[in-house]
């Protein structure tokens, strides 16, 4: 299964979003952005299902909430993972 | 103890507010929005729930506009400093508590203009006398919604729609109607709405908050840490974050959830109904009673639960140790840190002395403490 993020700047942001998003019984979950795609270390962002990234972008547009960008979760062979941005 | 000083702060609290505060610190006292692990997650979450349950009962569109403070003072503060710069005209009501009044004095020194609105004798704001009032400078029109002296409710709706056709900032000190009287901050077109976690809105005290409406955009006045944008050195411009730093009364606010919980699954109708009932009672056996003057309105769709008498020339701080002392009754007298609202109504030599219902009292509360003033009255 495959995983993306939504990077946003604070952690009432990513709140308001998961609460709205997670009303109709998916799981939209909440982590500390890792910092090679959030740069100070103090964002926060959706980990999700990558079909819910409609579901994501329409909640954003609909709450006014800005999202720093989008990425997909990419584990390599070492375990460890890398983000590609989506945009 | 029967008490009725409601109007300072509520007591008790409904069960689940203790719970939720003790449950909070036991089991669940992270950070919030500071660390990623579980329980910090849990606990943002929480002070999420309870920005949504307070946007649900104040009528808010975004929650996030929900401004988390330490008490309603601290939001009047917020709101008023960050707002105001000199050359600024601002309207207040003559019956502003001095949490209002006072900041607004100070500012006045570094240049704000202040009028005073004239009121009615029961203490409700004169539209007329807005409308004269208005100057090209004029940016801020503030009103309590209800005076904590008399109970005497304003006509939001009324008044909001009076400042947008001036295109004046609104802004409404609800620190006595939160979570006892029905507020729509979209329907009364309040801009700036300032309220106290720990009385009509039963959760502990250390709580409050300020919502800020659309378009509005306040100066801080304090900056810090807020567990985002932390590569920047400047505060974060997007709310709450921008007037939230520091850490938050967490466990407060989750008293403060449990206490709006109460309010949406009781209705905030079915409190308003309960108190009103409970003060219609009370104005009753107090027009019975000689030497008693009731101040503020006697028509119960413009007041709440607060009742100010004066019993003849008895000094009221002894009225209200003889009610504690003999009667076990708690109320609060003097004037009620609220200097405007007792030079509006003429009490300001002798104060009042303030009953101040609230949801947990009962019709044997208000009958007690007529007996007790009665018994009085008779000396």
């Amino acid at each position: 299964m495959s995983y993306e993020l939504a990077v946003f700047s604070s952690v009432h942001q990513v709140n308001r979003m998961k609460s709205l998003l997670n009303r109709d019984g998916r799981y939209f979950g909440m982590i500390r952005a890792p910092h090679s795609i959030s740069p100070g270390g103090c964002g926060f962002a959706l980990r999700f299902e990558e079909s819910g990234r409609p579901l994501v972008e329409q909640a954003a547009q609909e709450l006014g909430i800005a999202i720093n960008g989008i990425y997909k979760e990419e584990k390599q062979e070492n375990g460890s993972k890398v983000y590609v941005r989506i945009w | 103890m029967v008490y009725l000083d409601n109007a300072a702060t509520s007591w008790p609290k409904p069960e689940a507010v203790y719970r939720a505060m003790i449950e909070f610190c036991k089991e669940n006292g992270a950070n919030p929005g500071r660390s990623g692990h579980r329980m910090a997650m849990r606990a943002s979450e929480k002070i999420m729930e309870c920005r949504e349950n307070l946007a649900r009962l104040l009528g808010v569109p975004d929650p996030l506009r929900i401004v988390f403070t330490s008490n309603g003072t601290a939001a009047v503060n917020l709101a008023l400093k960050g707002l105001l710069t000199p050359g600024d005209h601002v309207l207040l009501s003559g019956m502003e508590h001095n949490a209002v009044a006072r900041p607004l004095k100070k500012l006045e020194s570094a240049g704000v203009e202040l009028a005073v609105v004239k009121t009615n004798r029961e203490g409700q704001v004169d539209s007329a006398d807005i409308v004269r009032r208005i100057r090209p400078n004029t940016k801020l029109l503030v009103v309590t919604h209800a005076s904590n002296v008399t109970g005497t409710v304003n006509d939001l709706a009324s008044l909001g729609r009076l400042a947008r056709e001036h295109n004046i900032v609104f802004m409404v000190d609800a620190a006595q109607t939160a979570g006892n009287t029905p507020i729509h901050v979209g329907e009364m077109q309040i801009d700036l709405l300032a309220f106290p976690g720990h009385k009509g809105l039963l959760g502990p005290q250390g709580t409050g908050g300020l919502y800020v409406g659309e378009g509005i955009v306040l100066d801080t006045l304090q900056e810090g840490g807020t567990g985002s944008i932390s590569e920047s050195l400047d505060q974060p411009d997007f709310l709450p974050d921008r007037y939230e730093s520091g850490t938050l009364n967490t466990p407060g606010i989750a008293g403060l959830n449990e206490g709006i919980k109460f309010i949406l699954d009781t209705g905030i109708e079915n409190i308003r109904n309960h108190e009103t009932q409970l003060a219609r009672h009370m104005l009753e056996g107090l027009a019975e009673i000689n030497k008693v003057q009731v101040y503020g309105s006697g028509a119960m769709e413009h007041r709440t639960g607060v009742i100010s008498i004066t019993i003849d020339q008895t000094d009221c701080h002894e009225v209200c140790a003889e009610l504690d002392e003999k009667y076990g009754i708690a109320v609060r007298g003097g004037l009620h840190c609220a200097y405007l609202a007792h030079e509006t109504l003429g009490t300001l030599r002798m104060g009042t002395v303030r009953f101040s219902i609230g949801f947990f009292n009962t019709v044997e509360d208000i009958n007690q403490a007529l007996a007790a003033i009665r018994a009085i009255a008779r000396l």
